[in-house]
C-alpha cells in the first residue's frame, strides 16, 4: 500500500503522507496557484504538473525526484499564425505515451487540441491533423469558453492507438499515432440538445474517458448526462442505466482488478 | 534606454528585476528583456506574442494602445510598467 499521495488542487500541490493509518500534509509546492492536471510517469518516476496561473496563462513543472524539486519546463503552445491565431489556456490533461516510447507525453487543451512531446516535455509539437478536422469547428466549450480535450487513452496493447474525449466534441480514435482521426461516438446522446442533433459526435460532453488496463476494448465515460461502455474499442458505446442516485459527474475510473471472466471490467 | 519594471507578484515565478533596455517600441524593448530572460516571455504574451489578456502594460501611467502587435511608440526617457490586469470581482 503506497503511503505517499501528490494532490494537485486549485490552491496549489498539496503532499500526502500516511503515518500510522492517518493521513495527512506533508508538504506543499506553488501554494495558491491552480494545478490543472499532474501526471505521475510510472516509466521514469518523472511527475508532472500542469498549472494555470489566472494572470501570466499555463505553465509545466516536472520532477525527477518524486516531487521534491520541480523544473519549470515549456508547456504546449500553438505554433505562431497571425493576429487571431490560438493560445493554449488551460492545460486539460496529460498522459503517458506507450511503454514502446519513453519520454513521450500527450497533452490535451483548451481550445481543443492535442500536443505530443518526445523529450520529456523539453517542446511540444501540435497534432495538426486533429487540429486540422473539419468538424472540429464544431466542438464547444462545456464549462469552458471553448472546447478543450479532456482525456487521452494510450492503449496499452498497440502505442499508435489513441482515442480522446472532447469536451464537448464526442469521442476521437486514431489507428495510427494521431495522423488520422475517426469520430467514435456511435451510440452517444445529449439531453441537453435537441433532436436531431443530439446524437452527433460535437454535441457530447466527455467529462472523462478510461480505457480498461486488464481489457482494453472495455472504455469508459463519464458524460454529461450519465455513464456510456464500450465493449468494442470506443467503435460504439450503450448508456449504463443503472447509476444511482445520480449519473452526472466528472470522475470515472477502471480498476485494476484481474477480471472475473473474459472481457468484464467495472468502473 | 526605457526603464522597465514589473509587478512584484512575477518574482514569485521568475527573476525579473526593474531593468533598461534598447528599443524604440514596446515589443522591442520587451525583446531586449526577453533575451536575457527567455522564461518570462509566456507570462508576458501569449503563444502569437500578444499581450496576455489578463496583463496590462503601461507606458509612463498610460495603458498600450495596441496589445497584438505592441507597436507602441517607446522613448529612452519612458518607463514601461508590466502588471497584472485586474481581472474579476
Amino acid at each position: 500500500m503506497n503511503d505517499r499521495l501528490l494532490v494537485g488542487s486549485k490552491k496549489g500541490l498539496f503532499e500526502l503522507r500516511r503515518q500510522h493509518g492517518e493521513w495527512s500534509i506533508a508538504g506543499t509546492r506553488f501554494l495558491g496557484d491552480p494545478i490543472s492536471m499532474l501526471l505521475a510517469d510510472p516509466r521514469d518516476d518523472a511527475v508532472y504538473a500542469a498549472e494555470a496561473l489566472g494572470h501570466f496563462g499555463v505553465k509545466l513543472q516536472r520532477s525527477r525526484d518524486g516531487g521534491e524539486t520541480w523544473q519549470e519546463i515549456p508547456a504546449p503552445a500553438f505554433p505562431k499564425s497571425d493576429a487571431d491565431g490560438p493560445s493554449v489556456s488551460y492545460l486539460f490533461c496529460l498522459e503517458t505515451g506507450g511503454a514502446d516510447h519513453p519520454g513521450w507525453l500527450w497533452c490535451g487543451t483548451i481550445p481543443g487540441a492535442l500536443f505530443l512531446s518526445k523529450d520529456y516535455g523539453e517542446s511540444w509539437a501540435l497534432n495538426e491533423p486533429l487540429w486540422g478536422l473539419p468538424e472540429r469547428k464544431e466542438w464547444m466549450g462545456g464549462g469552458f469558453d471553448q472546447a478543450g480535450v479532456a482525456s487521452i487513452c494510450v492503449d496499452p496493447r498497440n502505442s499508435g492507438r489513441i482515442t480522446i474525449g472532447v469536451s464537448t466534441g464526442g469521442v476521437w480514435l486514431s489507428d495510427d499515432g494521431g495522423e488520422g482521426w475517426q469520430a467514435a461516438s456511435e451510440g452517444m446522446h445529449a439531453e441537453y440538445f435537441p433532436p436531431p442533433r443530439n446524437h452527433a459526435p460535437e454535441v457530447q460532453d466527455i467529462h472523462r474517458l478510461v480505457q480498461c488496463a486488464a481489457a482494453p476494448d472495455t472504455m469508459w465515460v463519464q458524460h454529461h448526462n450519465g455513464v456510456f461502455r464500450s465493449t468494442d474499442g470506443a467503435r460504439s458505446w450503450r448508456e449504463v442505466t443503472s447509476i444511482r442516485p445520480a449519473k452526472f459527474g466528472f470522475a470515472v475510473r477502471c480498476i485494476r482488478t484481474i477480471p472475473t471472466q473474459r472481457g468484464s471490467c467495472r468502473a | 534606454m526605457a526603464r522597465v519594471a514589473f509587478t512584484a507578484n512575477l518574482e514569485r515565478h521568475l527573476s525579473c528585476p526593474v531593468q533598461t533596455a534598447p528599443g524604440d517600441t514596446v515589443r522591442a524593448v520587451l525583446d531586449g528583456v526577453f533575451a536575457a530572460q527567455p522564461r518570462l516571455r509566456s507570462y508576458i504574451l501569449d503563444d502569437q506574442d500578444r499581450v496576455r489578456r489578463h496583463v496590462a502594460i503601461f507606458i509612463n501611467g498610460e495603458r498600450i494602445a495596441d496589445r497584438d502587435r505592441l507597436s507602441d511608440s517607446v522613448g529612452d526617457a519612458d518607463e514601461l510598467f508590466v502588471f497584472q490586469a485586474l481581472s474579476g470581482g
